[in-house]
């Protein structure tokens, strides 16, 4: 019994390589993607930041698996191909990237506007002020955020199965129609996710509180 | 030539006058004092000095030079004014050193040793040299606005705005503060200053600009100004703090 739940975990953990890849590879995409939007929200005119705001709420207000449906079997009617993992990556990205922008606009306006203005009052110019001494401060202050945006797209990658990425949830499905044990098999699964949510939150926090600024809140 | 000259200024906001008619010189190496109620418009002022905020009307020549023209590069006139904030301002993810060398490597292209070998220059002047790798947090009131005086001082400007500098500060620090702003007055460097202090004001200017609803009153020494009696709105002001 206990030597087949391992077998059934090893078997499962093929899919773990995927799973991380597409997690890690979409919030790449969406923490630079939300940083532009960030950016821009910064130097746009208001006319300008409305139409941000807008089309942010919309990806937000979009499930992340509609998304993929309409990518994967949407665009190739009309004529768009694009690998399934690039699919995944770029939906999970685009969704994250709208939930990033709003935590790192969180951050940005807790910052007292004494420093910007002091920027200013040195010379410097919005964009070197927003590089120099926003970002540093906003990454920090959202860190806490960013971990939980990480699991929550790290929750939203067995949506790749849509697409046909052979990630955990997909091995175990393929596993559960050979054996018809779907019990062990998805437990299998959780457990492999919650090695993952646990392994990869620690690594980030450790790495928050190493790179520790005094004046920063403690996590 | 003055080094600061101030002709007819005005600032409106949503149709409200903050500022009207202000006109006054400042020479080099000289101080005045900008005192008067809240709300008169004396942060407006200063703020209009270096461009934080546009004037709806008047000219401020710098060196000579209109500062107010249109196509003036406002980066390059901030760069030789120096503003002190009462809230200090400082970058709370960057040591002393550090905020201090952050806009000499940014604005006037030196290596990061250059300015970082200033930045202990300055923090040494004022007194604060074994100070340079704290962080803002672990600073008190006193120490953190004197490295934002050290921060302006880096960029060398050719005059340096203070906003009620030592308004957040307990009495003692603020003479701590206050102490070195009389230093850079026997300096030499010329200065602009906010404040409520009126034993400040009497210990370190030349000439107290008393600014109220948006107008100076009166541009006098501070004895004359602490003194006269022509002017009501004076009179009353400097009564609270000299007592019945």
């Amino acid at each position: 019994m206990v030597m087949e739940f391992f077998n059934i975990l090893s078997t499962l953990s093929v899919g773990v390589l995927n799973t991380m890849l597409i997690t890690l590879a979409s919030m790449a995409v969406g923490l630079a993607a939300g940083t532009a939007l960030l950016l821009a929200n910064q130097l746009a005119g208001p006319r300008g930041k409305m139409a941000l705001r807008g089309s942010i709420y919309g990806v937000q207000s979009v499930p992340s698996l509609v998304l993929i449906f309409m990518a994967t079997f949407g665009l190739p009617l009309i004529g768009i191909r694009i690998p399934p993992m690039l699919t995944v990556v770029a939906c999970l990205g685009v969704v994250a990237s709208a939930y990033i922008f709003q935590i790192l606009r969180g951050a940005l306006e807790s910052l007292e506007p004494a420093q910007r203005e002091a920027g200013l009052a040195l010379g410097m110019s919005a964009r070197q002020i927003f590089w120099s001494v926003q970002m540093p401060q906003v990454w920090r202050i959202s860190t806490p955020g960013l971990i939980n945006e990480f699991t929550s797209v790290l929750k939203s990658s067995p949506f790749a199965y849509v697409a046909g990425v052979p990630e955990i949830l997909k091995e175990a499905q393929v596993l559960t129609a050979v054996t018809s044990r779907g019990m062990p098999v998805y437990a299998a699964a959780a457990l492999l996710f919650l090695a993952l949510y646990l392994g990869s939150t620690r690594l980030f926090y450790a790495l928050y509180r190493r790179h520790h600024i005094p004046g920063f809140e403690e996590t | 030539m003055a080094l600061l000259e101030v002709q007819n200024l005005a600032l409106k906001y949503d149709g409200k006058t903050v500022l009207s008619d202000i006109s006054f010189t400042l020479d080099r190496g000289e101080v005045k004092v900008i005192m008067g109620p809240s709300g008169g418009g004396k942060s407006s002022l200063l703020r209009c000095l270096n461009l934080l905020e546009r004037p709806t009307q008047g000219k401020i020549f710098l060196n000579g030079q209109e500062i107010t023209a249109p196509g003036t590069d406002v980066r390059s006139v901030r760069r030789q004014i120096g503003f002190v904030f009462q809230q200090f301002g400082l970058f709370r993810h960057l040591d002393a050193l550090h905020n201090i060398a952050l806009a000499p490597v940014k604005l006037l292209n030196l290596t990061r040793r250059q300015a970082l070998e200033r930045a202990e220059h300055e923090l040494d002047r004022l007194g604060m040299k074994e100070h340079g790798h704290k962080y803002p947090a672990q600073l008190s009131g006193g120490q953190q606005q004197r490295v934002a005086i050290a921060r302006v001082l880096a960029m060398d400007p050719k005059l340096i705005l203070f906003d009620e500098p030592t308004s957040a500060l307990d009495p003692e620090l603020a003479r701590e503060v206050s102490l070195i702003i009389n230093k850079l007055y026997l300096d030499d460097i010329s200065m602009l200053c906010v404040t409520h202090d009126v034993h400040f004001a009497r210990m370190m200017c030349d000439k107290i600009l008393f600014l109220d609803g948006g107008s100076i009153l009166a541009e006098q020494s501070p004895e004359a100004l602490y003194a006269q009696d022509d002017n009501e709105r004076i009179r009353k002001f400097f009564q609270v703090t000299k007592g019945p």
